[in-house]
């Protein structure tokens, strides 16, 4: 040993700190990015599925919709609450106050619609009160 | 002479190597103290329940255009917690603390009364007093979140508004809203972790003929026992993506 550092002492070290590099990738290649792209794809399946429940959807045209979504066992249950569709026509003449829109607002039973506005008036995340129970 | 030089060195080295010990400070404490509180919060949504507000947007099918948030509260006194063992990791300071908590009669979140029977709830919990270390921590709490969200949407359901342009029958989902508001109790971690990319995940579940036992009315639902897997991540590649 006569303490000169040669290029083979340096092997070693530089071979561990390879392997710990290596080793801390993975870690690093985790994150977020896949589970929202997942969470994307999900929610336009969904919307999909939503739309698709519409009677008499235009060829062309702008759908607006808002649903109910619940499951029961695997069975998932969609109640259409309100739905308007814009032809394409009367987007052209939305400017001289024209507008042909159909509106579907009668799809759901009334005791639905109660029990949504009741829970809109009952869970108010400010308060310290409140009484939801789940269904 | 030189006995005594690698002597005294040797005391030295020793010296040093106490200096730590005798400078531990209340990191430690603090640190166990955190994760104890934590697994009493954990215990307090098992069993009183809380609060989960979630909403998700996306524009034009874009993961980039994506937004989601989930808020959870809950706010309870509950008498009769004990913290069963508190390990904790000095080279990492991370502590772990397992909370239980054995009930006969309780008044969830609802304001119903629960019967109990005498069942016994426990919940882990993780905490750090090091910034540097509360990425899988904090991946863990959002796998949590997550798992009550999954749970919510599963047994109250959730509203879904969208905007949809149609162009020669083919759909094209322009905005696309989720929400899902509840109070959720009951809930269950069977299962946590961390894979081998450092993702959080969070197996819960929820006893439906339990819950509706235990709170006296019949849930209908076709599924005895809904279960659900929470994921959380501790590094937003998603924002990094969206820089670039």
């Amino acid at each position: 040993m006569n303490g000169k550092i040669d290029g083979s002492s340096l092997l070693i070290p530089a071979l561990i700190a390879g392997l710990s590099l290596l080793i801390s990738v993975p870690v690093a290649l985790g994150g977020n990015k896949e589970m929202v792209e997942k969470n994307v794809r999900e929610l336009d399946t969904l919307n999909r599925e939503v739309i698709q429940q519409i009677p008499e959807l235009p060829s062309d045209g702008h759908v607006r919709v808002k649903a109910r979504i619940t499951q029961t066992g695997v069975k998932r249950e969609i109640d259409i609450l309100h739905t308007e569709i814009i032809l394409p026509d009367s987007v052209d003449t939305a400017t001289t106050t024209s507008t042909s829109v159909i509106e579907q607002t009668e799809v759901i039973p009334t005791e639905t619609t109660e029990s949504q506005e009741t829970r809109k008036q009952e869970i108010n995340f400010n308060d310290h009160h409140q009484k939801v129970s789940p269904n | 002479m030189r006995i005594k030089i690698s002597g005294l060195l040797v005391m030295a080295v020793c010296l040093v190597a106490l200096i730590p010990n005798s400078w531990a400070g209340n990191k430690k404490i603090m640190t166990t103290r955190a994760a104890k509180v934590l697994a009493e919060r954990a215990i307090v949504e098992s069993i009183y329940g809380l609060k989960v507000r979630s909403t998700e947007e996306v524009q034009d099918m874009i993961a980039a255009n994506f937004s989601g948030k989930t808020e959870s509260k809950t706010a309870a006194t509950v008498k009769g917690i004990k913290i069963e063992e508190v390990t904790y990791d000095s080279s990492k300071d991370i502590a772990k603390a397992t909370a239980s908590i054995v009930l006969d009669t309780f008044t969830n979140i609802d304001g119903q009364e629960m019967n109990l029977g005498g069942k016994t709830f426990r919940r882990v919990a993780f905490a750090t007093s090091t910034p540097s270390q509360a990425g899988p921590i904090q991946a863990l709490r959002a796998a949590e979140l997550d798992a009550y969200k999954q749970l919510a949407k599963r047994v109250v359901g959730f509203t879904l508004e969208s905007q949809t342009t149609v162009e020669n029958y083919i759909l094209t989902s322009d905005i696309v809203k989720s929400k899902v508001l509840a109070t959720m109790y009951m809930a269950e971690v069977t299962e946590y972790g961390w894979d081998a990319e450092g993702d959080a995940f969070v197996k819960m579940v929820l006893n439906v003929k339990e819950v509706g036992d235990i709170i006296g009315l019949d849930v209908i639902d076709e599924q005895e026992i809904i279960e659900v897997e929470g994921m959380g991540a501790q590094t937003d590649d998603f924002m990094q993506a969206q820089q670039h």
